[in-house]
């Protein structure tokens, strides 16, 4: 008796708990962050931190919740969408070539044909086996990088052994039409095909896979942020960030206080949106939708 | 109304100050460029990165809203409006009204002859397909240039050109003609796939079938 007392209390806490899981949510406007004189193109964070790159000041900065700057690096040349990662990547310093072995920042430097690697104030440069022309953005996963190789139109991907090169300039399912962003995941990797006013999904091998948000009126797709249960992707013209699910079907469109997204990041149920004109965060918050 | 523009700057640090780079603005010619196309920093960036090949380019400015591209170069290496005009098609963009102040004084455009005064004017509203901004500024100009037309004004939001011109010299027709040249259509005249394809990305706005 007393062991079905517990079975019949266990599997009502288990029915409770399903119950509060499958609420649903969407993201709700939370606050706009002024950032004074930053023109924000990337967003980055570590833990708490929040890096962004200002392409048009050529600098990255730190930043606190209430956009006060509290440390900021200078000398890029165009900064654009930045990442952190860690692994034993060739870095040199023009002078030396070393492996990198703690976390980094990764900086694509779109008016150098670079990618910058910073840490404790030291400043270090990716080897690379290809050249570049205006990398737009990169992204690190494990022992893994892609890199937007804007002008080229394509995706450069090292998948810890060796690069391949991803797309060719077109419209066509795995063609792409000036990428601005990337983001490699457990699986597949991400890429904003601005031009092409979409995004595209390819495997690691570099087979496309699929085509997102063709059907929404992007006008430049220009950042790509994928969580484990979405991909948001902007829309740079339209003022949006649209979210999708997993299997590519449009769940949310979020406006409100966005101009000129160029890129966004998420962490924790919390968005953070870069408004590139207006110099401004938008932070955004994951809450049970409320039925008035 | 404040409007909300983006200037980008740069200061472009040379190896070291050359007797021509030490001298002060007097001897460096001033180049504006009014360019079709850039609507990120994406664009912006990649004008000015194309622009760099031209060693001794200084004082670099863009306003991503307007297209507005200036910079200076060395009066002594007499950059040519040519020159200038092929790198913007160069970096994927098109330029349109362009200007150059030499140090001596001299003003050079690539502007046509001011269209003769119009007489009889009539208004009329046309709609003209489009998106954005750039598109403003492609359907005007393009509008404008035809003999007879004295203003044209198109709004994004309603894609209606208010157009005025002197009906002895054109019509309504020519003015959708001139516009579907430039890859935009109207409810008259369709563009041809060539000159829609052209269009810059951001402007490839969804047409009627």
């Amino acid at each position: 008796m007393r062991t079905l007392i517990y079975i019949i209390v266990a599997a009502t806490t288990i029915i409770s708990c399903t119950d509060k899981a499958a609420v649903p949510q969407d993201w709700q406007f939370e606050k706009v962050i002024e950032l004074d004189g930053i023109n924000p193109i990337g967003i980055a964070m570590d833990g708490n931190d929040i890096f962004l790159s200002d392409g048009d000041h050529n600098r990255v900065v730190k930043v606190d919740e209430d956009g006060s700057v509290l440390f900021e690096m200078e000398g890029f040349e165009r900064p654009m969408h930045i990442d952190f990662g860690e692994s034993d990547f060739e870095i040199t310093d023009k002078v030396t070539t070393s492996l990198l072995k703690e976390r980094a920042l990764f900086i694509p430097e779109y008016g150098r044909d670079s990618i910058a690697v910073m840490r404790d104030n030291k400043m270090d440069y990716l080897v690379l086996q290809d050249s570049l022309d205006a990398p737009a953005a990169i992204s690190v996963f494990e022992d893994e990088i892609a890199i937007a190789d804007f002008y080229p139109n394509r995706v450069l991907y090292y998948d810890g052994k060796e690069w391949i090169s991803i797309g060719t300039e077109g419209k066509e399912l795995g063609q792409l039409y000036y990428p601005t962003d990337v983001q490699i995941t457990e699986n597949y990797i991400y890429i904003a095909d601005a031009y092409n006013h979409r995004a595209q999904v390819f495997d690691k091998t570099g087979k496309a896979i699929a085509i997102i948000g063709a059907d929404q009126k992007i006008n430049a797709a220009t950042g790509i942020y994928v969580t484990d249960n979405e991909v948001l992707l902007t829309d740079f013209e339209n003022g949006r960030v649209l979210i999708f699910d997993m299997k590519h079907q449009l769940k949310q469109i979020i406006e409100t206080n966005i101009d000129k997204p160029t890129d966004i990041f998420v962490q924790d149920g919390l968005m953070y949106i870069t408004n590139y004109r207006k110099g401004q965060l938008i932070k955004y918050i994951l809450k049970d939708i409320t039925h008035e | 109304m404040k409007q909300i523009t983006i200037i980008l700057s740069i200061m472009i640090s040379l190896l070291a100050l050359t007797p021509v780079d030490a001298q002060s603005n007097k001897d460096r010619d001033q180049f504006e460029v009014q360019v079709d196309g850039l609507g990120c920093p994406f664009c912006a960036y990649g004008l000015e990165k194309k622009f760099k090949e031209f060693k001794g380019i200084k004082d670099i400015a863009i306003d991503i809203e307007t297209g507005d591209f200036s910079f200076t170069y060395p009066a002594a290496k007499e950059l040519t409006m040519e020159a200038v005009v092929a790198q913007v098609v160069k970096a994927g963009y098109t330029p349109n009204d362009a200007k150059i102040t030499r140090a001596s004084g001299t003003v050079e455009t690539n502007k046509e002859a001011e269209k003769e005064t119009v007489n009889e004017v009539t208004t009329s509203k046309i709609y003209v397909n489009g998106m954005c901004g750039m598109c403003k500024a492609r359907i005007e100009k393009a509008t404008t240039a035809v003999d007879g037309v004295a203003t044209a004004i198109w709004n994004v939001d309603t894609k209606i050109l208010t157009v005025s011109y002197d009906q002895n010299q054109t019509s309504e027709k020519n003015i959708e003609s001139a516009a579907a040249g430039v890859g935009h259509d109207t409810n008259g005249t369709r563009a041809t796939d060539a000159s829609y394809d052209n269009l810059h990305p951001c402007c490839k706005y969804e047409r009627a079938n």
